[in-house]
């Protein structure tokens, strides 16, 4: 293994954090709790509360639900519910995709029993929503239900056994972006069909799973019907060869049409040796495959039989790891002296995969590299955007001497004439090399996924964009030879884009505190692009599109959302009123019903 | 942290294996005596109080918590630095330890023991407490209560045999912070459960417990008595199931300890962290654990849990009912001792050699083929590399501040601001009319940048709980806040930023004013420094003193403020500032000059009001 690493992380934590899964009782207490769950509630929720945490659990919905036969993957669009947010896309704003199947259960439920009650009385506690099999979907989904509530003082989590991939890589984006993606941890035997079936057509696997499903819902103790051996055997060899088929081509990433879903959250693996956590999506995918596939020396029949039989055999496959790990030593058959390469030996020594298989340890080592590569970039930025604070301690201290001069920094900069002018433009360039960094390295997946959302770069952005983005305007207008508009010609900075758009998608998620109203005029205008507005107003010929520039001044001064240097003497918005109220003036209704002649009349800003 | 050096230290003046031997007999002497401890002189120079381990199971296990913890202040006043450090936090949240172990301690201290130790330590006796079992609790209590007393440089010193751990991380820490963690010494054999129980929660134990604890101590009692009969084994014991239980608690908590130490920043542990209720105890001091082939000493408290685990683990088969009782079989005169340091570099795979340390480390079940104890023990080694090289990074920064020499530039922007503007450098600053202005504010932002990351890492628990740096940078730390904190007030208000967020005071002082504030307060008090609590700079010493002149002037002029509630405010203020006076802490040449802040809210007053305050007479008498 003697690949050159660029930024290897010190270590690889996924034995140590399914240890401490395997050990730690949540994951035993939550699937006894999923036996517990008799005939009369299949098709229902149970609370159980145990110290201080209640588990909210789903039992396994083994019927209609798990084929959902309308589209190809049985995949449906989450937007067409209003019971999630408007939040649940793409950073592209693409729909996110969920099973059908897993859906129309969680409506069902939310519809159809106390459970919105009864989650109301929770608030303010630990919970932990769990499921098996296509309930672990449902349990996924009713999370993210739940942590869309945005409570502040409850804390959620989600454990599904055997569960299926139940959504797409928008509504993982959309997940990631808020943080939440390390509140999933899925369990997965080695070789249970279920978590990687939704990676083959609906149509290659509905026919077995009748066969099969009835066989499943005697094991968990919901009927007791004898499934005939030979069907059953015939079923799951097929179920694998098709499965396998559909693995295999994403896993060595073969050209041709593949499933929507992806991995969202961790996978914890487990074998009869041990246990690893997975947290990057792909390597989880390429997991899914290499951990299923046949071994020399084991019947194929054989691999498909343990296929159907892991999926209801939890309770066992927990207790034997539990046991295997108190006799604490785990020895890496592999030759290193680098703790992360160890690690990942150790890895895929328990989940029975081997250190030796290649693809999954290059797959878990990129992972860990990128992951790694991320953090170091967001340290990188921290440092940069402290010593960042000079250049626009100059943009403030050139807007506040322009003041004096009576016609504000954006006029003032357009005219560009003193010393002054010059200088500023180093530190507005250098602040826009520094942005449009940022943003190409978030669009380029370097960062976390949720750095976009994260408090700290949403207002440094918003502070940057209201006081920069005016300086940006003033020079392209007075480069500009084209006459080319700065909003709709595409002349907006990306950078300026791209900020407001995170700053929107945050606010929209800040529910609860209301915005507080202004007493005063912001220092800054709100809205970055009030000076291209005008330009254009001025630009304009023709009178309603004035008209409309009027309202929206005069929405900005009742919100207070305008900054007060706007209305300086020589300004460029008041060289435009003096012209537009000329204009307007001649129509005698204007002048009583215009509240923004009011208002410059009386010089009300002061 | 160069804990080798710490050790050798002590061992000149006392010779540590020596004591230890001595400290062990002692312990299991104690058992024969009936008022709660012993009392040995051992050569001429040190004393020792040894504690038995007699509690009965009840006591030990029945406990409205999970883990039988209590706050360490319930009943006495005896450890009142022995809380949380961080100063984010407030008030401090005290430290929890064992509840029995309190209890006991308490009875025992209060009888006569203090009384005892008082004595001992007129004559300048070193002072070994020590204990085994649960004694050894009481001994760390004891260390404890003694060390805030006399002080870290003081000879006493704590050891177990046998039960290793007493209390949480806000005690592990606060015995770092305060530098006394050189002082405790705690012997652990390799197959003994019961040094492990309390990973485990009390009711999961209870039941053998109910057996072994009185079956352990009629055990030693024995020892002291040559004639006794051979004692049975308590007939309805399952001895593996309990070694099972605690392993599995300690195999929970272990990994959970090994993965953050790998991933401070995992989210999955971030969200499980609220969850699962591990056991709340940490390790400090030194730990010997010890093997058939000696001891091996341990510093780093990252380290110890992972070892307690392990070396337990891969002995389970021939770990039994008497390795808690004997100690005098694993710790003697002739034990070999070896230090291991270095964590993060050890062998993972190759070049595994017979090294001194290596064979320590395989008669313990930690040798290389233990990958899994390895790589956790490689984590701990991280973790202190880690906040050396934090501490390290800071230093430089501090440096390359001084080199930049922002401060100067500032205490000469103070003084030109007088000088030629004939105003202060808070009013001045507010106006922002000249480019020094400007130069001021880059100034204050660099240096703004360095305490907000010094902050965090000390809050964060991202530099040494010892470091000695915050002491030494305190001076310099305070100089900074009294001189730059107005620049901040300044620039809160000319922003009108109270506004929107409130005022300065209530809701937007910068947490690198509040840490550098209360880190001053912890160090005067721990060190009992006089020179610290009187040096009387060249500045105002409330470094918030405009932020009360903007926040009365602000409410003076809001007519929605309460009358009386100002009225009140204003009386306040103006005894506030007549005792800064007093105090001579207040610079007048800055508080009076020409138009400030100040002498414009002073306007504001009325004409009685300005009778009663006549701050032309009290600020500048003979002139007017």
């Amino acid at each position: 293994m003697d690949v050159d690493l660029l930024n290897p992380p010190k270590f690889s934590v996924g034995q140590e954090l399914a240890n401490f899964l395997a050990t730690c009782e949540i994951l035993l207490k939550a699937w006894k709790a999923i036996c517990s769950i008799s005939k009369n509630r299949e098709d229902s929720f149970l609370l159980i509360k145990d110290e201080d945490v209640v588990y909210v659990i789903f039992p396994s919905f083994h019927n209609e639900d798990f084929i959902a036969s309308d589209s190809k993957y049985g995949e449906c669009n989450i937007k067409n519910q209003k019971i999630f947010s408007a939040g649940l896309k793409g950073n592209d704003d693409k729909p996110a995709l969920v099973h059908k199947g897993a859906l129309n259960r969680f409506l069902h439920i939310l519809e159809n029993s106390d459970f919105k009650a009864k989650m109301q009385d929770l608030k303010e506690q630990n919970i932990i929503f769990v499921g098996h099999s296509i309930g672990g979907a449902v349990a996924a989904l009713a999370t993210i239900w739940f942590l869309e509530k945005r409570l502040r003082n409850s804390n959620s989590f989600c454990i599904t056994f055997g569960a299926p991939l139940f959504g797409n890589a928008t509504i993982q984006e959309a997940i990631g972006r808020e943080d939440w993606l390390g509140r999933f941890c899925h369990v997965v035997c080695k070789y249970d069909i279920v978590p990687r079936m939704y990676l083959a057509p609906y149509e290659s696997i509905a026919k077995p799973l009748d066969a099969i499903v009835p066989h499943w819902r005697s094991k968990m103790g919901i009927d007791c019907v004898d499934v005939s051996h030979l069907s059953m055997s015939e079923a799951c060899m097929t179920i694998l060869n098709n499965v396998l088929k559909c693995t295999s081509t994403v896993a060595n990433n073969y050209p041709g049409v593949r499933s929507p879903y992806v991995p969202i959250g961790t996978y914890m693996f487990c074998s009869t040796r041990g246990a690893a956590c997975f947290e990057d999506s792909e390597a989880v995918l390429k997991l899914l495959h290499f951990s299923m596939q046949c071994q020399e020396g084991i019947p194929f029949d054989q691999i498909a039989g343990t296929c159907i039989s892991e999926h209801t055999d939890y309770g066992c496959m927990l207790e034997g790891i539990d046991e295997a790990l108190l006799n604490a030593r785990q020895f890496a058959n592999f030759v290193s002296n680098s703790s992360f390469e160890i690690g990942i030996a150790l890895e895929l020594e328990a989940i029975g995969v081997g250190a030796q298989d290649n693809h999954a340890f290059f797959a878990l080592k990129k992972a860990g590299e990128a992951k790694n590569e991320q953090e170091m970039n967001t340290e990188k930025l921290n440092v940069k955007l402290s010593k960042n604070q000079s250049h626009m301690a100059e943009l403030e201290w050139y807007k506040t001497r322009c003041k004096d001069s009576n016609t504000g920094y954006y006029d003032a900069f357009k005219q560009h004439d003193q010393k002054k002018d010059f200088h500023v433009n180093l530190a507005r360039t250098n602040l826009g090399d520094f942005w449009d960094e940022i943003v190409e390295m978030e669009e380029k997946h370097v960062l976390p996924s949720d750095f976009r959302t994260r408090n700290k770069w949403i207002n440094a952005g918003t502070t940057y964009r209201r006081l920069g983005e005016p300086l940006d305007i003033a020079y392209h207008c007075r480069t500009d030879k084209g006459n080319k508009s700065f909003l709709s010609d595409g002349v907006r900075p990306h950078r300026h884009i791209v900020l407001e758009k995170w700053m929107i998608e945050k606010e929209q998620t800040r529910t609860g505190r209301g915005k507080r109203g202004r007493t005063n005029f912001a220092s800054l205008s709100e809205d970055s692009v009030f000076w291209a507005r005008l330009e254009e107003a001025c630009k304009a010929s023709v009178r309603p599109q004035q008209e409309e520039f009027e309202a929206y001044v005069w929405t900005m001064i009742t919100n207070k959302s305008i900054s007060v240097e706007v209305f300086l003497e020589q300004s460029s918005f008041m060289k435009w009123w003096q012209q537009y109220s000329q204009i307007q003036l001649q129509s005698p209704q204007w002048r009583s019903s215009s509240p923004l002649f009011n208002f410059m009349a009386n010089q009300s800003w002061n | 942290m160069a804990y080798s050096s710490v050790f050798a230290t002590f061992e000149g003046q006392v010779n540590i294996k020596a004591s230890l031997v001595e400290a062990r007999k002692a312990s299991y002497a104690a058992y024969s005596r009936t008022n709660g401890y012993v009392k040995e002189e051992i050569g001429n120079n040190t004393t020792c109080f040894a504690f038995p381990g007699t509690l009965d199971s009840s006591a030990f296990c029945q406990s409205e918590t999970k883990f039988n913890v209590c706050k360490i202040n319930v009943g006495n006043n005896y450890f009142k630095s022995m809380v949380d450090g961080t100063t984010r936090k407030d008030p401090r949240e005290p430290a929890l330890v064992h509840k029995e172990a309190l209890n006991k301690f308490l009875h025992i201290w209060d009888g006569n023991l203090k009384q005892q130790v008082v004595e001992a330590r007129g004559k300048g006796k070193t002072i070994l407490f020590t204990g085994h079992s649960i004694g050894g609790a009481i001994a760390i209590l004891a260390t404890l209560a003694s060390l805030e007393e006399w002080g870290k440089d003081a000879p006493i010193f704590g050891s177990t045999f046998g039960f290793p751990l007493v209390g949480d991380e806000v005690l592990a820490r606060a015995v770092r912070r305060q530098g006394w963690a050189n002082h405790f010494f705690n012997v652990v054999s390799r197959s003994d459960v019961f040094a492990r129980t309390l990973l485990a929660p009390c009711v999961s134990v209870s039941k053998p417990l109910e057996s072994l604890l009185p079956y352990w101590q009629r055990s030693v009692e024995q020892m002291n008595d040559d004639d006794a009969d051979i004692l049975m084994e308590p007939a309805d014991l399952d001895f593996p199931m309990y070694l099972r239980t605690v392993l599995h608690h300690a195999c929970a908590l272990v990994n959970f300890i090994s993965a953050t130490n790998m991933e401070p920043t995992n989210k999955l542990i971030a969200s499980l962290k609220p969850m699962v209720k591990l056991s709340p105890y940490r390790p400090f001091g030194y730990y010997l654990f010890c093997s058939d082939k000696g001891a091996l000493c341990v510093e780093n408290y990252e380290a110890v849990l992972p070892i307690l685990f392990y070396s337990l683990a891969t002995c389970q088969d021939q770990a039994s009912i008497s390795d808690h009782t004997g100690y005098d079989r694993v710790f003697h005169a002739n034990t070999n001792i070896v230090m291991l340091e270095g964590f993060s570099k050890l062998p993972l795979s190759q070049g595994a050699s017979t090294s001194a340390i290596e064979i320590q480390l395989g008669a313990l079940g930690l040798g290389i083929q233990n990958t899994g104890a390895r790589l956790a023990l490689r984590a701990a080694g991280e973790v202190e590399d880690k906040l050396i090289e934090n501490q390290n990074k800071l230093k430089a920064e501090m440096v390359k501040l001084e080199e930049a020499g922002h401060m100067t530039k500032l205490k000469e922007y103070r003084n030109k601001c007088v000088s030629h503007r004939n105003m202060g450098y808070y009013d001045a600053f507010k106006e922002q009319k000249e480019s020094s202005d400007f130069h001021a504010n880059l100034n204050r932002l660099n240096l703004a940048a360095f305490y907000d990351r010094l902050e965090d890492m000390v809050e964060t628990h991202q530099v040494p709980d010892d470091s000695q740096f915050i002491e030494d940078l305190i001076k310099e730390g305070t100089e900074y806040r009294r001189l730059v904190e107005p620049l901040d007030i300044a620039n809160y208000y000319r922003l009108g930023k109270h506004e929107d967020s409130g005022h300065y005071m209530k809701n937007a002082r910068p947490r690198r004013y509040k840490a550098l504030e209360k880190w001053l307060a912890d160090i005067q008090l721990k060190a009992n420094n006089q020179a610290l609590l009187h040096f009387q700079p060249d500045i105002t010493k409330d470094s918030c003193f405009w932020a009360y002149v903007e926040e009365i002037s602000w409410m003076m002029s809001n007519p929605r403020e309460d009358a009386e509630a100002v009225r009140a405010k204003v009386n306040k203020f103006q005894n506030d500032v007549k005792q800064m006076m007093d105090r001579n802490e207040l610079r007048v040449e800055e508080v009076m000059i020409g138009e400030s802040s100040f002498v414009k809210w002073w306007m504001k007053l009325s004409p009685q009001d300005q009778q009663a305050f006549p701050i032309y007479s009290i600020f500048l008498p003979g002139r007017n």
